[in-house]
């Protein structure tokens, strides 16, 4: 019998109505660099259960590091009494039942699990080199690799136990370019990975360009036009877009999507995915957070709001069907957040525009609570006249992401990856550029 | 516990290391949540550990287990080993570290009334009562109430013989709510730190429900400004904020070294005479309480600028070396899982003496901000800040209330324009602080006028 099953038997011995069980073990083997150096090599393992046990609505969780049989023993009397002490949560309306599981491809790589540290140092020092010789002027002020493994297993008291083995290789890489007295913008690149496939070479050289392109800003002045969001920017509003159909802040009406399944939220162009059987996916799973099975979800089809992404506990109180998204028994969570391609090419996009910004990066907010977009724009450049002219300096950007995907919008035909987002190339036109001005 | 430690010790000094260190910790967590005004669920937390850190042939390599027992212990230690050695096949240049006394102390952090002598039902009862008086007001929708407690201690030993114990507790209370209608405002407050149930206790927490509460409904009927350049009064917490974000981040001898705007400054004025920055490890209660840091070096109080004047970065024991410096104590980890980084502790401005009242007052045309949602900076100290709250200025009068304001600004340049600062000090911004590893940090400062481009239609 697992450990998951094990907390699960007892606690439901002690006389819990219901019990929940997760067992997660992991390694991970990490280099470090910093200031153009490796600076720390380091290695550890890490296991921990997670109890959750309901008596009558009553709701316990309870973890512990490095369990063991006996300490699962005293865990479950802990989460039990834990339970026993609360006041019901009234929403709770059950665990959720044993049904099928998907097969999900490409979760796990054992090149990743079995490299070495040798090889791991190998790489990194592949990075630094490249980036040095691409620019002197540019130095890496920090980043890791690091090649994780981790395995998995869900428990309840209905029945429920699923476990899965997966991988994940990443590298991040800070960079920054220097002239003389002038520090450019800092840069950030960023591959992961659940195979074993990370091409080195080009995110170190991608590192160094990005921080190479800010040198010698300039400043402009307020104007409105077009801005051109690249895929690092069009993930944060598609994150505020996933919170919106996130079930959790539509039951407790937060979200303004609550009362707007069917209607129109963006315009035709706009189909977004929420897949958690992507092969290869960063957020893909055989099995969520509560052990239901991961799956496929339109959530915007054509611009209208088709669904939203629910665990058992959200979709009970909405009455609709859970998909695969338990970020645990009382949170839901996107997984693999996947956007239709569109008809533009980045460069089209480029030369259409009169007057606007391309922005690679964005320090600021994106707020799906009433779709706010503010902050400052990291390397980006001013676009005059179809052509891309100088980095620009203390420019801000302000809209509504609500009203602008209601409006025409232009999206890539082409696809990023960032992180659990698939994501394309957008532009909006007619946005506020807060420049350099005296008020 | 600490024999097992000794051990472990003695088998790296047994492998010939330069150096070795070795943390233990050991923590017990409390959570609750309220939402749609139930009761969610509550979480208790056990979670203990060791990292064992090991300098080789100028290199370093780190390792950690959970499992605690003489065995794991001598794994951990020859894990760490094998991870210098391998790193010191390709050191370019060989870590020293600046001479630390090594000293034998436990730390004990005040903590007036244990979070784990207090009954659950106390803390459930507080966090429900707290969400009532956030109910209470017609403009708040939907609410959220966080309660926390997080008891600890750490066991610090090292090959030059320092065994430290650090003993403590933080305890925090936050608070979410979002307003009704189609384009809702949201506000958050977080109050707590370094301390038992008294920082949270009814009051303070009934206090902060009606803040929240009383800022929702100002800013229901509230717009957003037109974006620009403004001269700006500044609030204790977004000061603190800035201060922390923008320029105690290019202070960090590790941001410094890498090429920070602050490298190669030391003796320079960086800032307007008016303004005194610290990275301070012992206000009582603040969130980045630090007696000793995860180097075992005694944290202490650090002046970084001198009424404008840059006197000092922020060094662990091999910048220090590094660059002919006092070790200032700011090697953090965020658990022993981590080996530790360059960071702040509670970072703030010195008071001046303008009353805060004062400041408005002599303010013609601008805005005053109040508080911060989050924000990020770079090392060329360029910052974004999301505003709570904001008021437009008119000779020396509060008129309206904004939302919706977000901040940026080149800190050298916010912190050179700065010509009013209120002597009304407080730390009070009890925080995480993120740099690949997560800490606990606070700040704070005094009102400040200055000027900053915000973010507007």
């Amino acid at each position: 019998m697992s450990l998951a099953e094990y907390a699960v038997k007892n606690v439901i011995k002690l006389g819990a109505t219901e019990a929940h069980a997760v067992f997660s073990e992991g390694e991970v083997l990490t280099v470090e660099v910093e200031r153009d150096l490796i600076s720390n090599v380091s290695h550890g393992r890490s296991s921990s259960l997670s109890l959750a046990t309901i008596i009558d609505g009553r709701i316990g969780f309870s973890s512990l590091k490095n369990p063991a049989e006996e300490s699962v023993k005293l865990l479950a009397e802990k989460s039990y009494r834990l339970a026993k002490a609360l006041t019901p949560n009234t929403y709770w309306r059950g665990l959720p039942d044993p049904k099928p599981y998907p097969q999900v491809e490409e979760l796990y790589d054992r090149k990743i699990s079995e490299l070495t540290i040798e090889e791991a140092i190998e790489l990194m020092k592949t990075a630094l080199t490249i980036v040095k010789n691409l620019d002197g002027r540019v130095s890496v002020v920090n980043g890791a690799l690091s090649a994780a493994f981790g395995k998995t297993e869900v428990a309840n008291s209905r029945g429920i136990y699923c476990s899965q083995e997966s991988t994940i290789i990443s590298c991040g890489l800070l960079t920054v370019a220097r002239e003389g007295n002038e520090v450019g913008s800092l840069a950030y690149e960023e591959y992961s990975s659940r195979k074993m496939d990370i091409d080195i070479e080009r995110l170190a050289s991608k590192a160094a360009e990005k921080a190479l392109e800010s040198l010698r800003p300039k400043t402009v002045k307020s104007f409105k036009g077009n801005v051109i969001l690249a895929p690092d920017v069009s993930s944060m509003i598609f994150a505020a877009l996933s919170q919106a159909y996130n079930g959790m802040y539509v039951w407790r009406r937060i979200s303004p999507f609550w009362n707007k399944m069917n209607d129109e939220v963006a315009i035709d162009e706009l189909t977004v995915i929420d897949d958690g059987v992507k092969p290869g996916g960063l957020a893909s799973s055989i099995f969520d957070g509560e052990g239901s099975p991961r799956r496929t979800t339109i959530v915007i089809e054509k611009g209208v709001l088709k669904n939203f992404i629910n665990n058992t506990f959200t979709a009970r109180l909405l009455n609709m069907e859970e998909t695969g998204n338990a970020a645990g028994l009382l949170d839901v969570a996107p997984s693999n957040t996947v956007v239709k391609p569109g008809d533009f090419e980045v460069e089209e996009m480029i030369a259409e525009t009169k007057i606007g910004l391309y922005v690679g990066r964005f320090s600021g907010y994106v707020r799906f609570e009433d779709g706010l977009l503010s902050g400052a724009v990291k390397q980006a450049f001013l676009i005059e006249n179809g052509e891309k002219r100088y980095p620009v300096e203390n420019c801000m950007i302000s809209g509504n992401v609500y009203e602008v995907l209601q409006k025409p919008i232009g999206i890539s035909r082409s696809l990023e990856v960032k992180g659990s987002y698939v994501v394309p190339t957008l532009m909006i036109s007619d946005f506020t550029i807060v420049g350099e001005d005296n008020l | 516990m600490l024999d097992l430690l000794r051990n472990a010790l003695k088998v790296a000094e047994d492998l010939g290391v330069e150096y070795a260190d070795i943390r233990a910790e050991w923590h017990e967590g409390f959570n609750i949540r309220v939402r749609k005004g139930v009761l969610d669920a509550a979480a208790i937390s056990m979670v203990r550990g060791v990292g064992v850190r090991i300098l080789t042939e100028g290199a370093w390599g780190f390792s950690f287990t959970e499992k605690i027992d003489g065995d794991s212990l001598r794994n951990a230690v020859n894990r760490a080993f094998k991870m210098a050695k391998a790193s010191a096949s390709v050191k370019k240049r060989p870590v020293k570290l600046v001479e630390v006394k090594p000293v034998r102390e436990r730390c004990v952090a005040i903590v007036v009334e244990n979070p784990m002598d207090v009954p659950v039902d106390v803390k459930v009862n507080l966090a429900l009562e707290a969400d009532r008086y956030l109910r209470r007001c017609r403009d708040v929708g939907e609410t959220s109430i966080q309660y926390g407690d997080d008891s600890f201690e750490k066991t610090f030993i090292s090959s030059e013989g320092a065994e430290i114990v650090v003993d403590g507790c933080r305890t925090q209370l936050g608070i979410y709510a979002v307003g009704v209608g189609t384009a809702p405002p949201s506000a958050y407050e977080l109050i707590g730190g370094v301390g038992g149930f008294e920082l949270v206790k009814e009051d303070l927490s009934f206090n902060l429900a009606e803040t929240v509460a009383d800022r929702i409904s100002k800013l229901s009927k509230a717009r957003a400004p037109k974006g620009g350049l403004y001269q700006v009064v500044l609030d204790n917490k977004l000061l603190g904020l800035i201060v922390h974000e923008a320029f105690g981040h290019t202070a960090e001898a590790d941001m410094v070294i890498s090429g920070s705007v602050l490298t190669d400054r030391i003796g320079e004025a960086v800032a307007s005479e008016a303004v005194t920055i610290v990275d301070d490890p012992e206000p009582v209660k603040a969130n980045g309480w630090t007696p000793y840091d995860d180097e075992g070096v005694k944290a202490r109080k650090t002046v970084i600028v001198d009424h404008g004047v840059l006197r000092s970065y922020l060094h662990n024991r091999e910048t220090a070396a590094l660059m002919n410096a006092e070790p200032t104590g700011n090697a953090r980890a965020q658990s022993y899982g981590f080996a530790p980084l360059i960071r702040m502790r509670n970072t703030y401005m010195e008071a001046g003496d303008w009353t805060p009242e004062e400041i408005i007052e002599d303010t013609r045309s601008g805005l005053y901000l109040k508080g911060a949602m989050g924000g990020e900076a770079d090392s060329n100290g360029v910052f974004t800040f999301t505003v709570q709250e904001a008021w437009r200025i008119e000779s020396g009068e509060l008129i309206e209330p904004y939302r919706g304001v977000t901040v940026s600004g080149s800190a050298l340049e916010v912190l050179k324009s700065i010509d009013a600062v209120g002597n009304d000090l407080k730390i009070l911004t009890p925080g995480i602080c993120g740099k690949g590893q997560v800490v606990p940090v606070d700040g704070g400062g005094p009102h400040v006028r200055c000027k900053l481009t915000v973010g507007g239609v």
